[in-house]
C-alpha cells in the first residue's frame, strides 16, 4: 500500500501571557527542537513561525508539517517527541489544553488550498534508506575502482559485482508502490476540463479583472515595499542558503472586495485540481527544486505560503519569474501591493525586480525550521529512488550503464 | 531600441581596451574628516567616455565609487538608500560573504585590502596604457593629484593583457563576452547579444524592464548610463594546480595526461578549444571561438558536467529544455574586464609545477546592473553550488571559493563507470575586493558639483 504524503497546517493566536519574548525563546530552542523532531519518523519538513494577526504583528503562531500517512499516529509521534517543549510551542497557543494536541488540531487545523509534492509516495525512512544505499554503493564503487582498472568491463558485470558486495541485509532494494497514477490523465480529459470549466470562467473573470485592476490602480494607496538596504531583511538573509534547502514563509492580506476573494479561491481550486489530475514528479512546470509547497487561506482573508525548496532564494524566485509567472500572478495578484497586472495573469510576477521586492516585503522569518534530509535535493531524492529500484533484478547493458551513471 | 548615449558612458563598460595591455587599479581612501570632492572635480575631466576610440590613445582613465565613497561625496540619506542592497553593504559584509562563499581562507578578514578592519576604500581609479612607461607616467600623475587633494592610496594592482590571452593556469580566457547592441566595438563571432540594461542603467534589461536606478534628491537620474562593478583579486596557485594534475594523471607525471585532466576540469583545452567538440585532443588555436552546445553531451561524456565552463555559462544544459535554459541563462550574464597579474607563466606542465615563488592571479572585474541576479547568482548558484546540474556534492573544480569537507570532489563521467577525484585542494584564493558604482559622465559632474556645494558639517 502506498503511503500518501499529507499537509498539516495549524494557525492560532498566541495567548497574551506568552507573547513577550516568544520569538527569542523559539530561536533559542530551535536546534533542540530540530534534534527532537528527528525522532518523528513520519515527518519530512516542519516549521514554527510567528505571523501577524488581528491583534498585532507577530501575534499568531503558525505550524506546518509535511508528513507520511494518517494524521493520528503522526500527531501522537509529534506530541511525544516535542513533550519537553510542549509549553513553549503548543502551549503558546490560546485555547491549547495540555496533552491534547489532537483536540487542538481538530479545532484549529486549516486545510491547504493547494498542496504541491515533489517526490510523492516516498516516506522519510524510505528516503533515508535510499540515501544510505547510495552512499554505500558509492563507497563500494570507489573501492572497486581503486582495486582494479574497470575500463573495458561491461556495465552488467560491474553492477553485478557491486550488488554482490552489497549483500542485502542493511537496505531495502527494488521498486515500491508509490501510489503514482498509472497513467496521466489523458489529454482529452484535461482539455475537456479546460473547455467546460476553465474557459467559461476565463471569459467572465478576465474582463472583470481588467475593470478591477483599473479601479485598484486608481484608488489604492501607494505600495510601501521594503527598501533595498532594509536591515529587517538581514536575519532572513542570514538564515537563507546555509544548507542545500530553504524554507520560505510568506504572508500577505488579500485585496479587499468580493471579486478578489472569489477569484483567489477559484484559482487555487483550479491549481489543486490540475495537480491531482496531471501526473508529475519532481517538476512543477519546469521547476524541479520544490519538495513541498502550499497555499493556505486564513480566516482573516490573508494568504500563507510555505515552501521547502532547494538552492538559493535568488534562483528559486528567478524560476518563479522565468517559468511560473502566469500561475503565480493568477494567485498572488489578488493580494496586497502585488505588482500591477493585466487581465489577472499577465505582468505581475513577470516584472522581475518588482515581484522579488514584493516577495521580500511579505516574507516572514522562520523561527524553527526542520528538514528530515537537509542535504538532499528533490532530484537527488528521486535519483536515489532510481538507484534503489535498480538494485535488484536483471538489466541490459544499456540499463546497467544508466544505473551506474547515477553513482 | 534606445541608442547608447556613448558620450555619457565610461569606456570600461563598453571596451576591453585590448590595445592598451597595461593596467593599474588604484584603490583610494579619504581619511576621516576629509572628502574626495575637490579631487573628483578635477579628475572628472580626465575620465574617458565611450566616444573616444582606441586609436593613438596615450592612456585611458575610468573611475568608480564604493557606497562609502558616495557617502563621503555627501550624498543624502535617501539618495544613498536608493543604491542596491549589495552596494550599500559592500563585498566584505557578512551577508555578502555568506552568498559569495567568502569564508575560511577567502574570508574578508584575511584579505590584503578591502577587509572589514582595513582602510575603507572610497574610490577606484582604473588606468590603461600602451606600455610600461606610459602606464607608470599616467599612474604617477594621477596619484600625485590624489595625494595633493587629501586622498591616500590604500592598495594598487597591476594587470596585464598578454598574448594570446591566457590566464595564469595556462588556459585561453575571456573568449565569450556578451555583446551590447549599439556598441561601437565589433561583435565577435562567439559573442552573444544581450540587452544593454543588463550592464547599463537607464536601458531595458533582459526582462524588458528598466533596472532600478539610484536617484538624486533633485530628481537627477544618478544611475543613468552607469553600471555596477565587481572587483576581486584572485590569487592562483599555478604550481600547486599543475603539481596536482601531474600527481593525479594516469600515468602519473605524464604531461599529456595532466593537461587532459586539467582541461577536463576547465572544459576547454589550453588553446581554448571546447571539449564538447574536441573531446580527445587539443586541435590548437583557432577553434576557441566556435559555438557549441552542452545539450548534445547530456551525460558529460565529452565535457564533465561540473567543468568550469559549464558552471560559468551553462548555455543550453539546464532543466527543463535547451531553449528554456538559454532563456534563463540570459538573465545571469556578466561583462568581464579582468586581467592577469604577476609575471607571465609558461612552459610544460612540469615547468609550471615548479614554484618560482612569484604570486600570480587574476584581477577579476565584472560589470552588471544587478549584483544579486548576475555576479552573485553565478557565484552562488552555479560555481559554488554543490548540487549544480544534478551533481551530488562538488563545486567548481578550478575556482570554487568554498572547499568541500576534506577537499573538493570532481567527477569525470566515463564507461562503464565514472572517475572521481576526491580531496582536491583549493587553487584560487580571494585576496581582496569590493563592489563599486561606475557613474556616467554627467553623473560624475553632478556628484562633483553636489559634493562641492555641501559643507562637510552638513553631513550626517
Amino acid at each position: 500500500m502506498a503511503v500518501r504524503q499529507q499537509a498539516l497546517t495549524l494557525v492560532a493566536p498566541v495567548r497574551s501571557s506568552a507573547l513577550e519574548g516568544l520569538s527569542a525563546r523559539l530561536d533559542t530552542a530551535e536546534s533542540d527542537v530540530q534534534d527532537a523532531l528527528g525522532a518523528v519518523q513520519s515527518l519530512h519538513f516542519a516549521r514554527f513561525v510567528l505571523i501577524d494577526g488581528p491583534t498585532g504583528p507577530g501575534t499568531r503562531l503558525a505550524f506546518e508539517s509535511n508528513h507520511d500517512g494518517d494524521l493520528a499516529p503522526h500527531l501522537a509521534s509529534l506530541a511525544k517527541a516535542l513533550a519537553p517543549f510542549e509549553d513553549l510551542l503548543f502551549g503558546s497557543w490560546e485555547g491549547y489544553q495540555k496533552g491534547d494536541l489532537a483536540g487542538f488540531v481538530d479545532r484549529h487545523a486549516v486545510l491547504a488550498s493547494t498542496f504541491y509534492l515533489g517526490h510523492p509516495g516516498l516516506t522519510v525512512p524510505q528516503i533515508h534508506n535510499d540515501r544510505d544505499l547510495r552512499l554505500r554503493l558509492e563507497a563500494l564503487l570507489d573501492d572497486e575502482v581503486a582495486r582494479q582498472d574497470l575500463e573495458g568491463e561491461s556495465a552488467v558485470d560491474v553492477r553485478a559485482r557491486l550488488l554482490g558486495r552489497l549483500g542485502g541485509a542493511d537496505f531495502s532494494v527494488g521498486p515500491i508502490d508509490r501510489g503514482l497514477p498509472v497513467q496521466p490523465v489523458s489529454a482529452i480529459a484535461f482539455w475537456t476540463l479546460v473547455v467546460l470549466v476553465v474557459l467559461p470562467l476565463v471569459i467572465v473573470i478576465v474582463p472583470l479583472a481588467l475593470i478591477v485592476e483599473w479601479n485598484e490602480r486608481r484608488t489604492e494607496p501607494a505600495r510601501e515595499l521594503v527598501p533595498e538596504g532594509d536591515p529587517r531583511l538581514d536575519p532572513i538573509n542570514r538564515r537563507e542558503d546555509a544548507i542545500t534547502q530553504n524554507g520560505l514563509t510568506h504572508h500577505v492580506a488579500l485585496r479587499p472586495g468580493l471579486y478578489r476573494r472569489t477569484v483567489f479561491r477559484i484559482v487555487l481550486w483550479f491549481l489543486e485540481t490540475t495537480r491531482q489530475l496531471i501526473s508529475y514528479e519532481g517538476q512543477l512546470n519546469g521547476i524541479g527544486s520544490i519538495h513541498f509547497a502550499r497555499w493556505v487561506l486564513l480566516d482573516d482573508d490573508s494568504v500563507l505560503f510555505f515552501s521547502n525548496y532547494d538552492g538559493s532564494w535568488e534562483a528559486y524566485l528567478g524560476d518563479f519569474v522565468d517559468k511560473a509567472h502566469i500561475y503565480l500572478t493568477a494567485v498572488w495578484s489578488n493580494t496586497k501591493w502585488f505588482p500591477d497586472t493585466h487581465g489577472l495573469v499577465f505582468a505581475g510576477a513577470a516584472k522581475e525586480n518588482a515581484f522579488k521586492q514584493w516577495t521580500r516585503t511579505f516574507q516572514v522569518e522562520n523561527r524553527i525550521w526542520y528538514s528530515a534530509y537537509k542535504t538532499l535535493t528533490v532530484s537527488q531524492v528521486l535519483d536515489n529512488a532510481l538507484l534503489r529500484e535498480g538494485a535488484s533484478g536483471d538489466m541490459t547493458e544499456n540499463e546497467a550503464r544508466a544505473w551506474l551513471a547515477l553513482l | 531600441m534606445k541608442p547608447l548615449d556613448l558620450a555619457d558612458i565610461q569606456g570600461i563598460v563598453l571596451f576591453a581596451y585590448a590595445s592598451l595591455p597595461h593596467a593599474r587599479y588604484v584603490h583610494l581612501s579619504w581619511p576621516e574628516g576629509s572628502r574626495p570632492s575637490t579631487w573628483l572635480a578635477e579628475v572628472q575631466h580626465e575620465v574617458h567616455a565611450s566616444t573616444r576610440g582606441m586609436r593613438n590613445a596615450a592612456g585611458r582613465v575610468n573611475v568608480a565609487f564604493t557606497h562609502g565613497g558616495l557617502a563621503r561625496l555627501s550624498l543624502g540619506r535617501s539618495e544613498l538608500a536608493s543604491f542596491p542592497r549589495e552596494l550599500q553593504q559592500g563585498m566584505n559584509d557578512e551577508l555578502r560573504s555568506h552568498v559569495l562563499g567568502d569564508v575560511d581562507d577567502n574570508a574578508p578578514a584575511t584579505w590584503e585590502f578591502g577587509g572589514p578592519s582595513q582602510s575603507p576604500i572610497h574610490a577606484l581609479l582604473m588606468l590603461f596604457a600602451k606600455n610600461v612607461e606610459a602606464i607608470g607616467a599616467l599612474r604617477d600623475r594621477l596619484v600625485e593629484r590624489v595625494a595633493a587633494l587629501g586622498g591616500v592610496v590604500v592598495h594598487e594592482d597591476a594587470g596585464e593583457l598578454r598574448d594570446p590571452g591566457k590566464e595564469p593556469f595556462g588556459f585561453r580566457d575571456g573568449i565569450v563576452q556578451p555583446h551590447i547592441a549599439g556598441t561601437p566595438r565589433p561583435r565577435g563571432s562567439s559573442d552573444v547579444e544581450v540587452p544593454a540594461g543588463e550592464f547599463l542603467l537607464g536601458y531595458p534589461n533582459s526582462y524588458d524592464e528598466l533596472p532600478p536606478s539610484p536617484q538624486g534628491a533633485d530628481g537627477f537620474d544618478l544611475g543613468n548610463n552607469g553600471s555596477y562593478l565587481v572587483y576581486r583579486k584572485l590569487r592562483q596557485d599555478t604550481s600547486g594546480f599543475w603539481r596536482c594534475m601531474l600527481e593525479r594523471a594516469r600515468p602519473a607525471g605524464d604531461p599529456a595526461a595532466a593537461t587532459k585532466l586539467a582541461s577536463a576540469m576547465v572544459g576547454r583545452w589550453p588553446s581554448g578549444a571546447p571539449l564538447v567538440k574536441y573531446p580527445e585532443l587539443d586541435p590548437g588555436p583557432g577553434s576557441e571561438k566556435e559555438d557549441f552546445s552542452f545539450a548534445d553531451d547530456p551525460d558529460g561524456m565529452k565535457c564533465p558536467l561540473g567543468a568550469h565552463v559549464r558552471r560559468a555559462n551553462p548555455r543550453d544544459m539546464l532543466e527543463p529544455s535547451p531553449s528554456k535554459s538559454r532563456e534563463a541563462v540570459a538573465h545571469h550574464r556578466l561583462i568581464r574586464r579582468g586581467r592577469p597579474y604577476g609575471p607571465a607563466a609558461s612552459g610544460t606542465p612540469r615547468e609550471r609545477a615548479t614554484s618560482d615563488g612569484a604570486e600570480r592571479g587574476l584581477v577579476f572585474i565584472a560589470l552588471n546592473t544587478s549584483f544579486r541576479r548576475q555576479f552573485e547568482f553565478v557565484q552562488q548558484t552555479w560555481l559554488n553550488n554543490p548540487k549544480f546540474a544534478g551533481l551530488y556534492d562538488e563545486r567548481d573544480p578550478v575556482v570554487a571559493s568554498v572547499p568541500g569537507e576534506g577537499g573538493q570532489r570532481y567527477t569525470v563521467p566515463g564507461l562503464p563507470v565514472r572517475k572521481r577525484h576526491a580531496g582536491l585542494p583549493r587553487f584560487v584564493t580571494v585576496r581582496g575586493g569590493g563592489y563599486f558604482f561606475v557613474p556616467g559622465v554627467r553623473a560624475l559632474e553632478w556628484l562633483a558639483k553636489r559634493s562641492a556645494a555641501t559643507g562637510y558639517d552638513e553631513l550626517t
